[in-house]
């Protein structure tokens, strides 16, 4: 099931006014791996995914994506790359309609710039627009507009958002932020089906998530990766304990 | 009779074409009439930007005088002016429409990519500042364009067509041939907002950066939407030279751009007619006020901040749900956060924003 490298950093780093928050960082994941990044507040984690997703240029170092170099490719590039991403803050288009924000989403880019062309009713984009809201549950709220939904409801339309540009990689950054046990469990069972056919890398603070669900796991520390390994191996590393609790 | 309700609110097109087909017949004179007309389609062009982008330009005045003076240069009895390029003279309407249109997009698409580089009060900054540009140059440029005086001597064209001759020197054969212009261009603007880009455009006007991460490029959406609101605001302004027979220097100022945000904002730029609305409520408190006192801006200026604190998705927002709900007898609630235009929260807040770091 785990295949060729997907995707592969080299030395990435990236610096904010003299504060290097990602340092040098040789990264590798597999084809159909699901991923976790795990590490204490302003390891780098979301700095290094935002890195990947080209929301932020990078400082120094190289990223390739399925063999092919990506590094300073503009944002809209790499999603069409397919290259997925869900927010840690919620980051949904809050004046549109559920509906419209997984379709614009879901919209190949080819279809922008037709101004004189119409929606057509049924066609590929709705049928697929319908699908992702079943698979995230929110078919009944889809008339909404993305400012009227719940905190629960927002993270499960980020993820219908990141699956609506068919991401061969999904980068989601802590998915289950802030939610209920029940919410938690809900979100654990939607990452694992959509995992089947995706790479997925996930940024997460809750342990228990991460421990069921990931096949390996790596953990930042100011800026670089501390320990990689599978679940037991990263529970019982030394170096990891040190920095999560404390003690050695 | 509710099937014919829900039919208008879905077409607002037919209700605008009813209402300004008897138009004339109530304005107080027919010139007004077609002022309001062109004001309206140069307010509804800028909302393409304002609304619908959440672009807030302040020089709009660019591509209005640009179409103006494109459709006034090309004509040859311009008197006084425009000997440079007196050979390049052709004395044709459509040609004259055609040149103001295009020489507005060009204009729009130049001064676009150059603005786009920057987002925010940045962006607002750098449109005014281009508008001032050309309102100067404009001025310098007198063998051109005559200076201060402007063009002036437009000839005046008539329609001949089935052995039939229509003199547009008649102000109300000139209302009807610019409502033609006028219904055919909201028709285009309708099909162009609802189509697959302007669902993109109103993404991008939402959240930027979500909207690249789903692939969208947003550089090249906001240039188009930038494209088309000059090419609109070039018909406008070129059709304005047409009916005034004159371009004057004051198409280019930078007091044509905010009127043109005071339009919008007064009509309510939340609803696809609103700005529409607050063009012929601008022009007919200014042709009143005008009569009473000369100091008719301040009158303005009061209802303006009146609608802005009180009703601020302007005086459509404000109308339109209340009919709706008439309509159908319903004492319907009217839901105040739907009924809100979104972009009077974004445009403004975006002015009063403190700017962001990203915005540079």
């Amino acid at each position: 099931m785990i295949g060729d490298v997907m995707l592969r950093t080299q030395r990435l780093t990236r610096k904010f006014s003299g504060f290097v928050a990602v340092n040098e960082v040789d990264f590798e994941v597999r084809r159909g791996e699901l991923r976790a990044i795990i590490g204490p507040n302003g390891a780098g984690k979301t700095t290094f995914f935002r890195l990947l997703s080209a929301d932020l240029p990078v400082t120094s170092g190289r990223i390739w994506f399925e063999g092919r170099e990506v590094t300073g490719a503009p944002a809209h590039h790499l999603a069409r790359l397919g290259v997925g991403r869900s927010y840690q803050i919620t980051n949904a288009f809050p004046n549109l309609t559920i509906f419209e924000n997984v379709r614009i989403a879901s919209q190949p880019p080819s279809l922008d710039f037709k101004f004189w062309a119409t929606y057509r009713q049924p066609s590929e984009l709705t049928d697929k627009t319908n699908r992702i809201l079943d698979i995230v549950h929110l078919s009944g709220k889809r008339a909404l507009l993305a400012s009227e939904l719940s905190y629960g409801e927002l993270r499960r339309l980020e993820l219908g958002m990141a699956l609506g540009t068919d991401p061969r990689l999904l980068l989601l950054d802590e998915p289950t932020a802030g939610m209920s046990p029940t919410e938690t469990q809900t979100t654990i069972e939607l990452i694992q089906r959509i995992a089947k056919d995706r790479t997925i890398i996930l940024v997460e603070h809750k342990m228990n998530v991460v421990m069921t669900v990931c096949d390996r796991i790596s953990t930042f520390h100011q800026g670089k990766i501390l320990a990689e390994g599978t679940p037991e191996e990263i529970r019982a590393n030394r170096d990891v304990q040190a920095v999560y609790f404390g003690s050695r | 009779m509710r099937r014919l309700n829900n039919y208008f609110i879905k077409n607002p097109l037919t209700l605008f074409l009813g209402f300004f087909l008897i138009f004339p017949l109530i304005a107080p004179y027919y010139a007004l009439a077609t002022q309001v007309l062109i004001f309206g389609l140069f307010a509804m062009a800028f909302n393409i930007v304002y609304t619908h982008s959440g672009l807030f330009s302040l020089g709009h005045a660019a591509y209005f005088g640009l179409g103006a003076y494109g459709a006034g240069l090309i004509l040859p009895s311009a008197y006084g002016t425009g000997e440079a390029i007196a050979q390049f003279k052709v004395e044709s309407l459509w040609i004259s429409l055609v040149c103001g249109v295009l020489l507005a997009g060009i204009g729009a698409l130049a001064i676009g990519a150059l603005c786009l580089r920057r987002r925010g009060i940045y962006f607002s900054m750098l449109t005014l500042a281009f508008a001032q540009l050309l309102y100067f140059t404009a001025i310098q440029a007198s063998p051109l364009t005559g200076g201060h005086s402007g063009l002036r001597g437009i000839p005046a064209f008539s329609l001949d067509f089935a052995g039939l001759s229509i003199p547009l020197n008649n102000p109300i054969n000139f209302y009807y041939f610019t409502l033609v212009f006028v219904g055919l261009s909201l028709a285009a603007m309708r099909r162009i907002l609802g189509s697959p880009f302007g669902s993109a455009i109103r993404a991008v006007r939402d959240n930027e950066s979500r909207a690249a991460a789903c692939g969208h490029d947003v550089r090249a959406l906001k240039l188009l939407a930038f494209v088309f609101s000059g090419l609109f605001s070039g018909l406008a302004g070129a059709l304005n030279v047409l009916h005034l027979r004159i371009a004057s220097i004051d198409l280019f100022h930078w007091s044509t751009s905010a009127d043109v945000v005071m339009m919008t904002l007064l009509g309510g730029a939340g609803t696809f007619l609103g700005p529409f609305v607050g063009a012929a409520l601008f022009l007919v408190l200014q042709s009143e006020f005008n009569r009473i006192t000369e100091y008719w801006s301040l009158f303005i200026g009061t209802v303006l901040i009146l609608v802005v604190v009180f009703v601020p998705g302007g005086v459509s927002g404000w109308l339109l749900p209340r009919l709706v709900a008439a309509y159908h007898g319903v004492r319907a609630r009217i839901p105040a956060q739907r009924s809100r235009p979104p972009a009077a929260r974004l445009g403004q807040s975006r002015l009063l924003d403190l700017p962001r770091k990203s915005d540079r």
